[in-house]
């Protein structure tokens, strides 16, 4: 009778992690790739390069200088919204703040909010909208630079998974669009900022990507 | 009857308000509407603009006078599109119903004028990038 439970329980046991191995998400990785040999152990493999954001500099709402180097280890959202929008940005930033309450204190995910209004978006008016909308600390940066530049790395980097669906009409950087970029800087999706359940699809993946890199690193 | 009439009357002028408000509401739809297509077109005036300031900063073309006067339009309609996006005012509740709609009519007029500046100066430059691409 003991060994019968015991091997129950070793089925059962073995039956978990399989199950678990199988459900084990994956997030795809956007953007253009390209293989690369290298040599390990004296034995040439094959390695993918991926897509990945490149080097930027902006302000933040603080008035301090922010570059990609700010987001060394970190996951992070990136939009793209102006304060004066008075469509679709505050249902983006109200929905952005359930992204922010829900990893405000998990020290490795970070939002950045680009202007693409930076002639009026100067500090002072990012400070008093991120205050407007209740964030502090270093998590969430409103990020004012040059619009050329903004417009630049989302088509080119941010948005590669949106401008691939032809489904999707032209006009990319202001659809609302939630961009998941990983530790790597690589694009990991993207999401309809206004709509609620993309939203909580998005706060789901964040977590998966968290586990896998936990995992992986 | 004089109960009736009153109830009657109030239900009536309840209604009419209703169906200014819906109005009004309405014309906030179309505003912001046509806005959301102004920057569509925004982003693609902001990419012809860095194309033709590229060619003109190359200098490599006999005569840049189109390409400056293009990218001089582009600008202008960014500049009076931006303008319009910080004055406009969607929150009109303070006012009276008939206030709200005029503001909001003229509202239209204007990002509807504003849209066809910008959706001129746009097509215009695309036109003008083709060419000298194709050259």
């Amino acid at each position: 009778m003991r060994k019968l439970i015991g091997a129950i329980l070793i089925i059962l046991l073995w039956n978990a992690c399989k199950f678990n191995s199988a459900d084990k998400k994956t997030l795809p990785i956007y953007g253009e790739r390209r293989p690369v040999s290298k040599v390990v152990n004296g034995q040439t493999v094959v390695d993918t390069l991926y897509q990945t954001i490149p080097p930027f500099k902006y302000i933040n709402q603080y008035g301090d200088s922010i570059s990609d180097k700010n987001l060394a280890g970190k996951i992070y959202v990136a939009d793209f919204f102006f304060t004066s929008c008075p469509s679709i940005c505050p249902i983006m930033q109200r929905n952005m703040l359930t992204v922010y309450n829900t990893f405000k204190d998990a020290g490795d995910v970070s939002i950045l909010s680009y202007t693409i209004d930076p002639k009026y978006d100067s500090v002072k008016v990012l400070k008093k909208y991120a205050d407007k909308l209740g964030i502090n600390g270093n998590m969430w940066w409103l990020l004012q630079g040059k619009k050329d530049a903004t417009y630049e790395l989302a088509s080119k980097s941010y948005l590669v998974s949106v401008r691939a669906d032809n489904t999707v009409p032209g006009g990319y950087v202001h659809q609302g669009y939630f961009v998941l970029v990983d530790k790597q800087k690589r694009v990991r999706g993207a999401y309809d900022g206004t709509q609620p359940q993309q939203v909580a699809q998005l706060i789901e993946d964040i977590k998966t990507l968290k586990a896998d890199t936990a995992t992986n690193n | 009857m004089k109960k009736t009439s009153i109830a009657l009357l109030a239900a009536f002028i309840l209604s009419g308000c209703g169906d200014k408000r819906a109005e009004q509401k309405a014309i906030l739809g179309d505003v912001l509407k046509v806005h959301e297509k102004v920057m569509s077109d925004d982003e693609q005036l902001t990419k012809n603009k860095m194309q033709l300031d590229t060619i003109i900063k190359e200098n490599k073309l006999p005569r840049l006078d189109s390409a400056k006067l293009l990218s001089a339009k582009l600008v202008a309609a960014d500049s009076i599109m931006d303008k319009w996006m910080h004055d406009f005012e969607p929150d009109q509740t303070k006012k009276s119903t008939g206030d709200a709609i005029a503001y909001m009519s003229a509202q239209k007029k204007q990002i509807m004028a504003i849209d066809s500046q910008l959706s001129a100066a746009v097509k215009e430059s695309n036109q003008y990038l083709l060419k000298v691409k194709s050259k």
